[in-house]
């Protein structure tokens, strides 16, 4: 292990060991590729923080704080079934726009990005299909960038020409998609995707990674998400089954209840990888706990039929 | 109240599905190979359940041994 990791996954065993101790069973089993790749991520995203935070310090804290959301959130998920945010407007005010929550909560999901095993799986599966569609990819768009971490991959396997786009409701995150992206040419746009007008060709390739659960009407976004896909174009969306979180809104079931979401809006699932991120207990008389899933698909646009 | 570590031992035992598992106040997540965060939510919704006490997430986000938990129980007074 790196002595980055190896300093993240000891701090965070010391202060909360039932933890630590499930991230060391995937972080000393990774493949040394991802961990290399893994490492010069951190180490840019902790030269755009703001050197006297303290470094990789500052980031195990929120971290941890992110931890003990996760915590309360899955104990109450657990308990009633169901996520304790019904409404986006009560999320913006809970999480959104609340600087010291977003400022940790940021942090937190971009170090989960890069140490829980499902997001590693998924990411996987991103770069694997950024690699077969980025090159001929002439116009992108990425709908919630969060901490640009795809955004990156897939602007690595493209061309210097190809458009970027990045539309997210948060100013934050898009300033760390363009620190981390580091493409010069790129448009950051600060917005509601609802309100976005794309090229009248519509874009080639569409990122939306985790944002599905947090909208009200998840078939209404990928519906605009449609409308701006070119024709022969393709979308990536991943979302997560049962993964309470405190700016979580919409409950997916398992997966076919995303996929039905999906065939609603009209796409049809191309490639897919569903990577179970927490099993139930092995006796049915212990609590029932929901399988939590993380999902992620490529989709292309089911064909209009003319009327 | 050491009365209050036998039905502790239960759940645990259900929980990790091991009906030898022997625990102590001093047991920690250390010492059994399936407690780690995903299985601790299971273990605290079990003992709740089992007990019919509530627990705050900052009370068991983080329980240094399983004496931390017996104590909450006790403290908690179960019905």
């Amino acid at each position: 292990m790196t002595p980055l990791l190896e300093r993240v996954l000891r701090s965070i065993e010391a202060r909360n060991p039932v933890h630590g101790k499930r991230l060391a069973v995937h972080l000393t089993t990774l493949d040394p590729a991802f961990e290399s790749e893994l490492c010069t991520v951190m180490d840019r995203y902790l030269l755009i923080l703001d050197t006297a935070s303290g470094g990789v310090d500052f980031l195990v804290d929120c971290y941890l704080k992110f931890m003990d959301d996760v915590f309360a959130e899955r104990l109450e998920f657990t308990r009633n079934g169901r996520y304790t945010s019904t409404s986006f407007d009560e999320v913006n005010e809970r999480v959104y726009n609340n600087p010291q929550v977003m400022t940790y909560y940021m942090h937190g999901l971009f170090l989960s990005q890069l140490l829980w095993h499902q997001h590693y799986r998924v990411y996987e599966f991103f770069t694997s299909v950024a690699r077969r569609y980025a090159p001929q990819t002439k116009r992108y768009l990425e709908v919630g960038g969060g901490h640009g971490l795809y955004l990156r991959a897939f602007c690595a396997a493209a061309g210097p020409d190809m458009e970027v786009d990045v539309v997210d409701i948060s100013a934050t995150s898009l300033n760390l998609c363009k620190a981390m992206a580091d493409r010069p040419t790129a448009r950051f746009i600060h917005g509601d995707v609802h309100k976005h007008q794309g090229p009248a060709s519509g874009y080639d390739f569409i990122t939306m990674g985790e944002v599905l659960e947090h909208v009200e009407d998840p078939v209404a976004l990928l519906r605009k998400l449609r409308d701006l896909c070119a024709p022969s174009g393709h979308v990536l969306v991943t979302t997560p089954t049962n993964a309470p979180a405190i700016d979580h809104i919409f409950l997916f079931h398992d997966v076919p209840h995303i996929v039905d979401i999906i065939k609603q809006a009209g796409f049809r699932v191309v490639d897919e990888i569903a990577v179970v991120t927490e099993e139930a207990p092995p006796r049915k008389k212990v609590v029932d706990v929901k399988i939590a899933t993380l999902y992620a698909a490529l989709l292309a646009p089911v064909e209009q039929k003319l009327l | 109240m050491e009365g209050t570590l036998p039905p502790v031992t239960n759940v645990f035992r259900d929980v990790f599905n091991d009906d030898e598992l022997v625990i102590s106040r001093e047991t920690t997540a250390q010492d059994i190979a399936d407690w780690d965060s995903a299985m601790h939510v299971s273990l605290i919704v079990q003992i709740e359940k089992a007990f019919g006490v509530r627990f705050s997430s900052t009370e068991v986000a983080n329980p240094q041994n399983v004496g931390e938990l017996v104590h909450l129980v006790e403290a908690k007074g179960p019905r």
